[in-house]
C-alpha cells in the first residue's frame, strides 16, 4: 500500500518534472528563436572611428592590456610631410631635428626621414607605440589629420565589452563587422552630410 | 621657433577637433620629385570567422564529452582531464572570453537593443550548456566552463561551510543575474565581464584590482570548493534551474545506494543530499508550506517595489546619467580643462538639456527594470524559502540536482559496482 | 618510490614552488608600487627641464641631459612592461606547481576517514536555512531601500541653467571725461602708472542698437539719463582722411604704408629715452593700435570680457573704456582661441566718425569717438581653431569684414552707421587670419583677401568677385600686399606670389625662399619686404622676385612691416624695431629696443609711432 503511495508520489514527481523540463526546454527553444532572429552570422570586433575620436589619452590607460592594443596609423596619402610636424615635435621646439627634447611622442615609437627637401616622411613603430594619442592630437590641430589611432586586431583580445569603450568621451569606438575590422583615414573617409 | 603652438598639451578641451569632421588637407599632399612611394599601412587581421566556428564546435564536443564522462563511463579522471583541457583552451588559449556566462548579457542586448545584432557564436555558447544541463545536468560546470576549471583544479582542502552561509549566499547570484541583465539591459555596463576574477588571470594581464579579486578567488578557492559557482556565478543559476528538472543526472552509484556514507563527505561543494532517516523530522508542516507560498506574491511586490525606487542610486553607474548628474550638481567643473568627460560634452554641442532629457530615460528605465529585478528576487526568495518548509522523503545519497556541478568526484568514493577498491582505499576525505 | 616518500617530495616541493611564487608576487607589487609614485613616461623633472630648455635655447648641456633623461624613462617603461610580463609568467608556474604538489600531497596524505554520523536533524537544518534566507534576503532589500532614500534625484528637480544667457541686455558703462580735462597737458609717465583724472560713471538707458539722440555736457552728468548726441560729421570720408591717419590694421587700406613724417629712429623702452609714455592695458590682445587725431583705439579681452579702449595721443591717459557685452550669441559651442591669439587679436578700424571693434567671439561693436555704443551685434561665433584674426577695414560708408572659417569663408560688408548688411559673398575659401586690403587700381578700388588655396578681389560696393587665383596653401596669416597695380600675396611652406589683378588674374612671379609667417608683405619703390616667423627679413625686387638683399635677426617677426617716412620698420617679437632705408642694398639705420614682447603691428602719427607690447601701449617720439 504504502509502495503504491509511494509509486504514485514518484509518478507524479516525474511528470511534473518532466513537463518542466519540456517547458523549459520549449522556453529555451523560443527565446534561442527570438534572438536568432536579430542576430547576424559574422563576428564583431571593435575599432575605433577617428573621425569622433577626441585624442583624450585614454586608450592607453584603459585597455585590458598592457601595452595597449591602440596603436597609432598613419594614413600616408593624407600626410603633408610637413618639415614642421604638429604630431612629431613638441610645441614651441626651438630646432627641427629628432632629439629628445623636441619629440611629443613619449616613446619615441616615430620615426622621422628626409624624403626630399622639404619634406619629411614619419612612420609609426608599433612595438613601441603605447596608443596614448599625443601625436594624433598634433597632426588633428595643426596638420592634416593623418594619424589617427586604431585598434590593432592581432593584438586586440576582443572582449564582450570593451573597457576602453566603456569610458571613451565621445563614444568613438564600436563594434564593427569582422570583416570590415579598421576604419583607417585615406580609404575611409566621413560621408560628408 | 615656431611660437604659434605653444602649450598645445595645455588645451585638453575636444573644441579644437571639431575641424576633424570635414577632413580638411591644409597642408596638401606634396607631388615628390624623387621616385618617392609611401609604405603600406599594415592593419592586421582579427581571428578568422571560421574559427569562431571551431569554437562552438569543441564547445559541443566538450560537453558532450563531459556528459559521456559523466553518466556513462562514470570517470572522475575522465572529467578532470577534459576541465584541464577546457582551462587551457577556453581559459588560457581564448582568454576566457566569449563565455557562457557573460553571454546571458549579450542575449538581453540583442532583445531590447534592435541595432544590436548578437553574433551566433555568443548565441550557441548561450545555449548549448542550457540545452546540455536540460538533459544531463550541469555538465557545463563540470568540464566546459573555464572558470569552474580553474576553480575545481585549484581545490587542495576543502572544508565544509555551515548550512545557513551556503543557503545566505546561494541567493547572490540570483542578484547578480538581476543585475547583470538589468545593467545589460539598459545599454550600461556588462558587470558579468567587468567583474570576472578570472580572466585577468586567464588573459595574464589585468588591472591590479581585477588581479587582487582574482587571486582572492584562488586562494578561497584552495580551501572553499568553487565560491564563484556556488555563491556568485549567474549563469548557474539558469543551469540550476534547467539542471533541475534533468532528465538525466550525475549519479553518485550506478545502481542502488548501499548506504554506506563513504561519500558523506566528497564533495568539496557540499552538493549531497543526505538520506532523510530521523522519523521525528518526518513531521511535515503543510501550513507553513502554504502561508508561504501565498506569501509569494507579496514578495514579489514587495521586491519590486523597493528595488525600483532605488533607480536612482543603481542609474549613477550609467554613464549619461551620472555625467548629467555631475554637471547639475557640480556646474564649476564646466571650467576644469581636465575634466575630459564634462569638456568633451561641451565641445559636443550637445545642450544641457538634451542630456537631461536622455538621462531621465535612462533613468525610468531603471525604473521599470527595478520592478522587474525586484519582483525577481522577491519571486526567487520566495521560492527558495518555500522549498525550505518542506522537505522530500529520501533514502539514498544524492546530488542535489540543481547545485551539483557534474565534477565526478563523488563517484570514486562510492563502492558500489568497483572491482578494485584500493583505490577507493587510498582516496582522501 | 613509496608513498611516504612521495608525500615528503610532494610537500618540499609545494614549500619551495609556493615560497617561490610568494616571492614574485612580492616583487611585481613592489613594481606595481614603484610605478604607480612614478609614471616614467609622464615624468615632471622631464617637462620642466624641456621649459627651461624653451627659455634658453642654447644650452647644449640640458640638451643632452633631457636626451638622456628622456631615453632612460622609455627605457624604464618598456623593461617594465617586460618585467611584469615575464613576472606573471613565472607567477603562473609557480602557482601551478604548487597547486599540484600540494593536491598529490593531501591525495597520498590519508585513507578514507571513518564517516561521522552527524546526523543533523532535518527540521532544524531546514530552520537555519529559512532563517539564514531569511536574513539575506532582508539585508539585500534592506541596503536597497537605503539607496532608495539617501539618494536624491537631481535630474527632476528643476535645475538652475548656469550657462550665461543674457537675455537683457546690459548697460555699457561709459566714463565720461570733461572736455577741459582731456586738454591738460601731462607729463612723461612714469613706469606702470597713470595721472588719474577725475572721471564720472554714468549709466546709459537700456536700448537697443539705435543712435541715442541729445546732447551729453558736463552739466548733465548725475542726472537722469543721458543721451549722448550725433555729433558725426555728415561728410563722407575721403582717402585723403585715411591716408592723415592711421585707421586700420597696417594703415590706411591695410597697405603697410604710413604717411606720416618725422618718425623717430632711436629709442629706449627700458630707460624710457624717447618714450613720450607708457601705459599698461588691462586686458590683453594682439590687436595692433589704431590712430585718429589725437585718439589711439586698442581693445583687450579675456574669456570673460571685452573692451575697447581710447587713450590720448600726447599724455596716454585713458580716455574711455567701452565694455562690449550683451549683444546675443547664437547658441553654440563655447569657442576658446590658443594662447598665441586670444579673444582680441582683430584690430579694430575707424572712419573718424565711429569705431569699429570685432573679437574672437564674433561679437561687432560699433561707438563713437566719445566711447558711446551705436550699434552692436554677433557675426556668429568663429569656427576657428586659433581664433578669429582678421582684422576689420572699411571704405565711406561700408565695413568690410573677412569671415573665413573651418564651416565656410564669406565677406561681407555692414553698413557703418547701423549695422546692416549691405552685401555678402560666399567665398570657397578655408579658414583664414589674413586681413582685406583695399587696393587702388587707379578707376576703381579692389577689396583683395588673402586665404587658402587663392587670393580673391571683390568690388567695395556690390561684393561681386572680381578674380580669384588659386596660389597659396596650408594656414594663412600673412595679408596681401599692394604696390603700384601689383598684388603680393604670401604663406609659408606655400608661396610668395606677385599678382597683376584682372580678369583672368596672373602671376607674374612666383618665390619661396623666404617666406612669412604671420608678417603680412610691403611694397613701395619697386622694393618688396618680407619679414619671417624665424627672423629673416628679405628684400626682394618687386618686379621679378629677385632677392635682393637678406637680414638675420635674432628672433622672429610676426608684426608686419610698415613703411614709414621713407625707412622700413621691422619689429620683432622681442621687441627689437630694425629700421631700413628703402633701397636696394640693405641699410640698417638703426634697432632700437622697447624692453617688451611684441606682436602687433606699428602704428604711426606725425612725430610718434605707437608700440603695442604684450602688456603696455608705448608711445615713442618727444
Amino acid at each position: 500500500m504504502k509502495e503504491k503511495k509511494e509509486n504514485k508520489k514518484q509518478s507524479r514527481r516525474d511528470f511534473i518534472q518532466s513537463s518542466a523540463r519540456y517547458t523549459m526546454a520549449i522556453g529555451i527553444g523560443a527565446l534561442g528563436g527570438l534572438v536568432y532572429s536579430k542576430s547576424k552570422a559574422g563576428e564583431y570586433v571593435w575599432q575605433i572611428d577617428p573621425f569622433v575620436c577626441t585624442q583624450c589619452g585614454r586608450c592607453a590607460d584603459e585597455c585590458v592590456l598592457a601595452p595597449s592594443a591602440v596603436k597609432c596609423f598613419h594614413a600616408f596619402d593624407l600626410c603633408g610631410y610637413c618639415d614642421l610636424c604638429g604630431g612629431y615635435f613638441k610645441p614651441g621646439v626651438m630646432d627641427l631635428n629628432t632629439g629628445g627634447e623636441n619629440q611629443l611622442c613619449p616613446t619615441s615609437a616615430i620615426k622621422r626621414s628626409f624624403v626630399e627637401d622639404p619634406f619629411f616622411q614619419y612612420t609609426i613603430d608599433e612595438e613601441l607605440c603605447i596608443g596614448c594619442g599625443k601625436c594624433v592630437k598634433g597632426c588633428s590641430s595643426f596638420g592634416n589629420g593623418s594619424l589617427h589611432l586604431q585598434i590593432n586586431h592581432e593584438l586586440c583580445v576582443n572582449c564582450n565589452q570593451c573597457a576602453i569603450a566603456q569610458m571613451c568621451p565621445s563614444d568613438a569606438i564600436t563594434r564593427v563587422a569582422a570583416d570590415a575590422p579598421y576604419k583607417i583615414k585615406g580609404d575611409f573617409t566621413k560621408p560628408t552630410s | 621657433m615656431n611660437t604659434r603652438i605653444i602649450k598645445i598639451l595645455a588645451i585638453f578641451s575636444g573644441l579644437l577637433l571639431s575641424v576633424i569632421t570635414f577632413a580638411q588637407q591644409r597642408f596638401p599632399r606634396p607631388d615628390f620629385e624623387t621616385d618617392y612611394e609611401a609604405p603600406t599601412i599594415l592593419a592586421p587581421e582579427p581571428r578568422q570567422g571560421i574559427l569562431e566556428y571551431l569554437d562552438v564546435f569543441i564547445l559541443f564536443i566538450v560537453l558532450s564529452l563531459t556528459t559521456w564522462l559523466i553518466l556513462k563511463k562514470r570517470s572522475r579522471k575522465g572529467v578532470l582531464y577534459v576541465s584541464i583541457f577546457t582551462l587551457i583552451y577556453f581559459g588560457f588559449y581564448r582568454n576566457g572570453c566569449i563565455c557562457s556566462i557573460g553571454a546571458i548579457q549579450n542575449v538581453t542586448l540583442s532583445l531590447v537593443d534592435p541595432t544590436y545584432a548578437i553574433s551566433l557564436t555568443a548565441l550557441a555558447f548561450f545555449m548549448l550548456p542550457l540545452l546540455f544541463a536540460l538533459f544531463a545536468g550541469r555538465v557545463f560546470c563540470g568540464g566546459a566552463c573555464p572558470l569552474g576549471a580553474i576553480q575545481d583544479l585549484i581545490i587542495i582542502k576543502p572544508i565544509e561551510l555551515p548550512i545557513g552561509i551556503r543557503r545566505a549566499l546561494g541567493l547572490l547570484p540570483y542578484l547578480y543575474l538581476g543585475l547583470a541583465v538589468l545593467y545589460a539591459a539598459t545599454k550600461t555596463d556588462f558587470i558579468i565581464c567587468r567583474y570576472d576574477p578570472f580572466v585577468g588571470i586567464f588573459r595574464m594581464d589585468a588591472s591590479f584590482n581585477m588581479l587582487v579579486l582574482g587571486g582572492s578567488f584562488l586562494i578561497i578557492g584552495m580551501f572553499v570548493g568553487r565560491p564563484y559557482c556556488r555563491f556568485l556565478c549567474p549563469y548557474g543559476v539558469l543551469l540550476s534551474w534547467m539542471s533541475g528538472v534533468s532528465k538525466k543526472h550525475l549519479t553518485i552509484t550506478p545502481s542502488a545506494c548501499i548506504d554506506c556514507k563513504l561519500c558523506e563527505r566528497s564533495c568539496p561543494m557540499d552538493a549531497i543530499n543526505k538520506p532523510v532517516t530521523d522519523p521525528v523530522s518526518k513531521k511535515r508542516d503543510v501550513n507553513r508550506f502554504v502561508l508561504s507560498t501565498m506569501l509569494i506574491p507579496l514578495w514579489i511586490l514587495v521586491g519590486g517595489f523597493i528595488v525600483s525606487k532605488s533607480n536612482i542610486y543603481l542609474s549613477r553607474a550609467n554613464r549619461t546619467v551620472n555625467l548629467a548628474e555631475l554637471l547639475i550638481t557640480h556646474p564649476e567643473l564646466k571650467s576644469d580643462p581636465d575634466h575630459i568627460d564634462i569638456q568633451t560634452f561641451l565641445a559636443s554641442g550637445k545642450t544641457m538639456d538634451t542630456l537631461v532629457e536622455e538621462a531621465s530615460v535612462i533613468r525610468n528605465q531603471f525604473y521599470f527594470g527595478g520592478w522587474i529585478l525586484g519582483g525577481f528576487l522577491g519571486l526567487a526568495f520566495g521560492i527558495i524559502f518555500t522549498r525550505k518548509t518542506i522537505y522530500r522523503d529520501r533514502t539514498d545519497y544524492e546530488p542535489d540536482k540543481g547545485n551539483c556541478v557534474s565534477c565526478g568526484r563523488c563517484m570514486d568514493f562510492c563502492p558500489v559496482g568497483k572491482e578494485d577498491l584500493t583505490t577507493l582505499m587510498n582516496l582522501k576525505n | 618510490m613509496s608513498d611516504r616518500e612521495k608525500q615528503i617530495l610532494a610537500l618540499r616541493t609545494a614549500y619551495i614552488s609556493g615560497i617561490f611564487s610568494l616571492i614574485i608576487c612580492l616583487v611585481m607589487l613592489l613594481n606595481y608600487w614603484q610605478l604607480k609614485t612614478v609614471d616614467p613616461l609622464e615624468s615632471e623633472v622631464l617637462k620642466t627641464m624641456v621649459e627651461r630648455l624653451q627659455e634658453d635655447t642654447s644650452n647644449d648641456a640640458l640638451k643632452t641631459e633631457i636626451r638622456n633623461l628622456d631615453l632612460m624613462a622609455r627605457n624604464a617603461y618598456f623593461t617594465n612592461q617586460w618585467q611584469i610580463r615575464t613576472g606573471a609568467y613565472l607567477l603562473i608556474g609557480g602557482i601551478i606547481i604548487t597547486v599540484i604538489a600540494l593536491r598529490i600531497y593531501y591525495s597520498l596524505k590519508i585513507k578514507i576517514a571513518e564517516p561521522e554520523s552527524s546526523e543533523t536533524k532535518l527540521d532544524i537544518e531546514l530552520l537555519v536555512s529559512r532563517r539564514w534566507i531569511l536574513y539575506t534576503i532582508s539585508i539585500i532589500f534592506g541596503l536597497a531601500l537605503i539607496a532608495a532614500f539617501l539618494s536624491i534625484d537631481h535630474l527632476s528637480a528643476t535645475y538652475a541653467i548656469t550657462e550665461t544667457t543674457n537675455k537683457k541686455e546690459e548697460i555699457p558703462v561709459r566714463q565720461i571725461i570733461p572736455k577741459d580735462a582731456v586738454e591738460k597737458a601731462v607729463t612723461e609717465v612714469e613706469e606702470g602708472k597713470t595721472e588719474e583724472i577725475p572721471t564720472v560713471t554714468v549709466e546709459a538707458q537700456a536700448e537697443a542698437s539705435e543712435e541715442i539722440q541729445g546732447s551729453a555736457t558736463e552739466n548733465d552728468v548725475g542726472k537722469e539719463p543721458v543721451e549722448t548726441s550725433k555729433t558725426a560729421p555728415t561728410k563722407e570720408i575721403t582717402a585723403a582722411d585715411l591716408l592723415n591717419n592711421y585707421p586700420s590694421f597696417r594703415g590706411p587700406f591695410g597697405l603697410g604704408i604710413a604717411h606720416q613724417k618725422n618718425i623717430p629712429t632711436s629709442w629706449d623702452g627700458a630707460s624710457g629715452e624717447n618714450v613720450k609714455w607708457k601705459v599698461k592695458i588691462p586686458l590683453p590682445g594682439f590687436n595692433s593700435p589704431v590712430i585718429w587725431g589725437n585718439q589711439v583705439f586698442v581693445t583687450g579681452a579675456d574669456n570673460a570680457n571685452q573692451s575697447i579702449y581710447c587713450y590720448d595721443l600726447s599724455s596716454g591717459n585713458l580716455l574711455w573704456e567701452h565694455k562690449v557685452t550683451g549683444i546675443q550669441r547664437p547658441a553654440g559651442k563655447p569657442i576658446k582661441p590658443t594662447e598665441d591669439t586670444g579673444y582680441a587679436a582683430p584690430t579694430v578700424t575707424t572712419d573718424g566718425k565711429y569705431v569699429y571693434a570685432i573679437f574672437a567671439t564674433g561679437d561687432l561693436s560699433c561707438v563713437d569717438l566719445q566711447g558711446n555704443r551705436i550699434w552692436a551685434k554677433n557675426m556668429g561665433i568663429p569656427d576657428n581653431h586659433y581664433g578669429h584674426s582678421s582684422s576689420l577695414l572699411l571704405w565711406k560708408n561700408l565695413l568690410f569684414i573677412q569671415f573665413d572659417t573651418n564651416a565656410g569663408g564669406k565677406v561681407l560688408a555692414l553698413d557703418t552707421s547701423s549695422g546692416n548688411q549691405v552685401w555678402e559673398t560666399t567665398r570657397t575659401s578655408k579658414v583664414s587670419w589674413a586681413s582685406p586690403i583695399l587696393a587702388n587700381l587707379g578707376d576703381h578700388y579692389e577689396l583683395v583677401l588673402s586665404s587658402s588655396p587663392e587670393v580673391a578681389s571683390y568690388d567695395p560696393q556690390t561684393g561681386k568677385e572680381l578674380w580669384k587665383l588659386n596660389c597659396l596653401s596650408g594656414e594663412v596669416g600673412p595679408s596681401p600686399g599692394f604696390d603700384n597695380g601689383v598684388v603680393y600675396a604670401a604663406n609659408e611652406y606655400a608661396n610668395l606670389v606677385a599678382i597683376k589683378p584682372g580678369n583672368p588674374a596672373t602671376a607674374i612671379w612666383e618665390t619661396n625662399e623666404y617666406l612669412p609667417e604671420v608678417a603680412s608683405p610691403v611694397a613701395m619703390d619697386g622694393l618688396l619686404f618680407i619679414a619671417t616667423s624665424y627672423g629673416v627679413v628679405a628684400c626682394y625686387d618687386a618686379s621679378n622676385g629677385e632677392i635682393l638683399w637678406e637680414y638675420e635677426a635674432e628672433q622672429g617677426f610676426y608684426a608686419s612691416p610698415v613703411i614709414a617716412d621713407g625707412k622700413a620698420y621691422l619689429l620683432d617679437m622681442d621687441g627689437i624695431m630694425h629700421i631700413f632705408a628703402i633701397d636696394k642694398t640693405m641699410k640698417l639705420i638703426g634697432t632700437p629696443e622697447l624692453g617688451e614682447h611684441t606682436v602687433g603691428t606699428p602704428a604711426f602719427a606725425p612725430g610718434r609711432i605707437l608700440l603695442r607690447g604684450y602688456d603696455h601701449l608705448f608711445c615713442i617720439g618727444n
